[in-house]
């Protein structure tokens, strides 16, 4: 009971929290923002190792180390790289030995048109969903902003990818004499 | 300098009083009372003292030994009602260790917003924005 009613809160406080502050950045920055939401929530749960956090960010730094033999020719240097830098988290060292192992079934995902879509093979139980970004980023590069937005829509819900709307009646009401609206304009924009 | 200790305490207070005035009532009351049996307390015992003091032949006096009996009846019902005030208030702190994973998550989400400003410095929100935020939607 109380638990149902602390879930209700803190979803409310969210989504409320979530339209207020989109309200004032710029339309780039907001999955950005969402993107900060689901990190700092894995973060309160205890689920996000800052190893991880950091590869994804960064890929890693290229130390010239040698990662050994490639398992299969599609694999370039970079990626193969990245993947084993990735691998380098706690939670991710099993997953290299797994790679390997299905690197066959790992080449649809390389050559996917929609690596966003794929589904992970089932026994690739050492990834979460965030670690499944680490993999789709050293493979994928390209594809990573829609793979995050995916992210997004599975762990806080769709809601948190589609910015409301603007709406200038109700922006108005929270305005007041002494906190007024500014508009930030850019060419070809109207907000009336 | 806003702590996340302090803010989640402060989140605590907000969302326990929204979401359960008696309780913050009963807080209230607890303090008051527990304020009133000590200085019942340090009546008594000042006026213990007093009476062993002025006293010369304490076996032989019946009024000193009337008030020193009164003050050991009164300091027992005082150390019960100590006693039960302590219940009470565990109670009340149980009841509000509930609400504590709103009040943590919370105060997380208010250092994530925070961290915005690093994106754009124009991305500033004041914590009078997201507490008036929080309240609204505890309503």
């Amino acid at each position: 009971m109380i638990e149902e009613r602390l879930e209700h809160l803190d979803n409310q406080f969210l989504e409320s929290l979530f339209k207020n502050v989109c309200i004032s950045l710029f339309e780039k920055d907001k999955m950005i923002f969402s993107f900060l939401l689901c990190l700092k929530l894995s973060e309160l749960r205890g689920e996000l190792d800052p190893a991880e956090l950091k590869f994804l960010l960064t890929g890693g730094v290229a130390l010239g180390a040698d990662y050994g033999e490639k398992p299969a020719p599609w694999i370039d240097d970079k990626v193969w790289g990245e993947l084993n830098r990735a691998c380098d988290c706690k939670a991710m060292k099993t997953f290299l030995p797994h790679f390997k192992a299905k690197v066959g079934i790992y080449q649809q995902l390389f050559e996917s048109k929609e690596p966003h879509l794929w589904e992970f093979p089932e026994d690739a139980t050492m990834l979460n969903a965030f670690r499944k970004l680490l993999v789709i980023r050293a493979l994928r590069p390209d594809k990573l902003v829609p793979s995050i937005s995916a992210y997004i829509v599975d762990q806080i819900g769709e809601f948190y990818i589609k910015p409301p709307t603007f709406e200038l009646a109700s922006i108005f009401l929270d305005s007041r004499n002494i906190s007024p609206l500014i508009f930030v304009l850019s060419p070809g924009s109207d907000p009336l | 300098m806003i702590t996340y200790q302090g803010l989640t305490d402060q989140l605590l207070g907000i969302v326990v009083a929204k979401e359960n005035p008696d309780l913050e009532d009963k807080k209230a009351n607890l303090v008051r009372e527990s304020a009133e049996t000590k200085r019942q307390l340090a009546n008594t015992e000042a006026q213990i003292l007093k009476t062993l003091n002025e006293v010369q032949d304490i076996l032989g006096d019946d009024n000193a030994i009337m008030i020193l009996d009164n003050a050991s009846a009164l300091s027992k019902d005082i150390a019960k009602k100590q006693e039960k005030a302590k219940v009470t208030e565990k109670e009340i702190d149980d009841k509000r260790t509930e609400y504590k994973p709103v009040a943590l998550k919370t105060a997380g989400l208010f250092f994530c917003v925070q961290e915005l400003a690093f994106i754009d410095p124009m991305y500033q929100y004041s914590l009078p924005f997201f507490i008036n935020l929080f309240e609204i939607s505890i309503a």
